[in-house]
């Protein structure tokens, strides 16, 4: 096969992910389009013996050169960040720092179709977060409900595999987490917790460690949101809020719901 | 299998076919613990995946929000609807386009081909009966200048006092065909010079073709442009040209 020649039928694909990682995110304009997609050929030609060799046939070749031809768009990416930061520094400008004044005046308001659809792509990423983290994500998913005051339903805890005594010990557990007020003590939900997971897993976790368990993942799945070099700015506060939307789109979630995500949350004494 | 440590990038592309396919727990072990140790390959696997995945570069994903699935079939049973309805509908809109351009082309020809006979009334200064001749000028002078329903009315009252007959009559087709309205009234009266062989039955075959020709009838207007003699200089060359275009 002639050289080049494998990359050819896939020219469709580098112009969509040309687009979707460098034009739609802002990078570079779209009138540069063109050569951005040449620039990517170019490095997919220089490192064509490298991409055939290291492929063994695990993976389908699009969406391993998938993976490659995005790894070469975030190298674009990453160069032009590098040539940016050797620019002049915009904090010198007198003013902008009182930007943030200014940001912090802006009055808060009703959420915007279009704000749903961030939301929407956030809660979507989430998704995908949580399912890399395999069996443990329903543990995590049970804490950070617990956490935002989201009620539990019995369906969120494995209970098909344990004997019937100890299902419905975990299940009187969880209609108590349940029945707390969200003022009650946050010692009280980690022992409670604690307990369910000491029965589902039979292993025995601290309720300190618990809680130290759970915030080192939200740190993680902030990092993760937030993205390298960042694109979105989630605090503990806001990731909470989009944890509930979330757990709103079981089944319901649409991006054009005008309700905040507590009008869907049933059952939780507040 | 991991390059440097970390995940070579057909390990990626393993992880984003397990997460497209909602089959993440049939991945390597390895693969697995290793991205639930590294938080930088975990970071990489979203990125990668989101890119793919949640943008719609790869389709279809059905991994990823089972709850999609329902309403993407509910949207393709209204898409499959609305193709058969449209498949249905081509024919139709087919047959009215081609009717309508037809139609189009007709009243473009007319209008191409129709401009009023000019005033000879008043150029000639024929005489009249004294008594109406008020209304006549007063009619031709609405015909020259475009007004064709007032022109009509004067030529009606001529017409009801027996006043110009046949050349009164002409310029009130001609009015009545350049008035915009319906052109039953100018075939009528063209069709009855030509029946009274009058002066003006050649001309009249001319305006009685464009007639038709106004009301979409291309047939009816070749019958009557071919009945006018080849030797009639003012008009041959146009009646050649109108019948090439028809």
């Amino acid at each position: 096969m002639a050289s080049g020649d494998r990359f050819l039928p896939h020219l469709g694909l580098i112009q969509k992910l040309v687009f979707k990682v460098l034009i739609s995110q802002g990078y570079f304009p779209v009138e540069e389009s063109e050569e951005l997609v040449h620039r990517v050929l170019e490095n997919l030609l220089l490192r064509e013996e490298m991409i055939i060799n290291s492929f063994q046939g695990r993976a389908k070749f699009t969406t391993y050169l998938s993976v490659i031809i995005i790894n070469i768009c975030r190298e674009i990416r990453d160069k032009l960040i590098r040539q940016r930061q050797n620019n002049i520094s915009l904090r010198i400008f007198p003013g902008l720092s009182e930007l943030s004044y200014y940001f912090e005046k802006i009055p808060d308001r009703t959420i915007l179709p279009d704000d749903s659809l961030i939301i929407y792509q956030y809660v979507k990423k989430l998704h995908l977060i949580f399912l890399t983290y395999g069996d443990e994500s329903m543990k995590l998913v049970i804490c950070l409900k617990a956490f935002s005051g989201i009620r539990l339903d019995p369906g969120d805890v494995d209970l098909v595999h344990l004997p019937p005594d100890e299902s419905a010990k975990a299940t009187e557990i969880i209609e108590r987490i349940n029945e707390m007020e969200n003022g009650s003590p946050r010692k009280e939900l980690f022992q409670m917790l604690s307990r369910l997971f000491f029965i589902t897993e039979n292993k025995s976790q601290s309720s300190e460690a618990l809680r130290k368990w759970i915030e080192y993942y939200k740190k993680q799945f902030i990092l993760i949101l937030n993205g390298n070099p960042p694109h979105a700015a989630f605090t503990m506060e806001t990731f909470d809020l989009l944890f509930e939307y979330y757990c709103c789109s079981g089944n319901k979630f649409s991006p054009f719901r005008k309700e905040k995500p507590s009008k869907c949350l049933s059952g939780k004494t507040t | 299998m991991m390059r440097n440590y970390h995940l070579s990038q057909e390990d990626l592309a393993l992880w984003i076919e397990a997460l497209e396919n909602d089959h993440v727990s049939s991945l390597p072990d390895n693969l697995k613990s290793h991205v639930n140790k590294c938080h930088k390959c975990r970071n990489l696997v979203v990125e990668h995946s989101s890119i793919l995945l949640l943008d719609g570069v790869m389709k279809p994903f059905p991994g990823l929000l089972p709850k999609d699935i329902p309403v993407t079939g509910r949207k393709r049973v209204f898409l499959a609807a609305a193709a058969i309805i449209i498949l249905l509908l081509l024919p139709c809109a087919g047959i009215f386009l081609l009717l309508n351009m037809s139609k189009n082309n007709d009243a473009t020809l007319f209008r191409k081909y129709f401009s009023p006979y000019p005033d000879m009334i008043t150029v000639k200064n024929l005489s009249f009966r004294p008594d109406h001749t008020e209304n006549l000028f007063e009619g031709m002078n609405f015909y020259s200048l475009g007004n064709y329903d007032s022109a009509i009315y004067h030529f009606n009252i001529c017409l009801s006092h027996g006043i110009g007959e046949d050349t009164v009559a002409f310029y009130k087709g001609i009015a009545s065909l350049a008035s915009g309205k319906t052109s039953d009234t100018a075939i009528t009266v063209f069709n009855s010079l030509i029946r009274k062989k009058s002066i003006f039955s050649r001309r009249s075959e001319w305006y009685l073709a464009l007639a038709y020709l106004k009301d979409g009838k291309p047939k009816d207007a070749k019958v009557h442009l071919r009945k006018i003699p080849a030797a009639d200089r003012e008009l041959s060359a146009k009646v050649y040209s109108l019948l090439i275009e028809l």
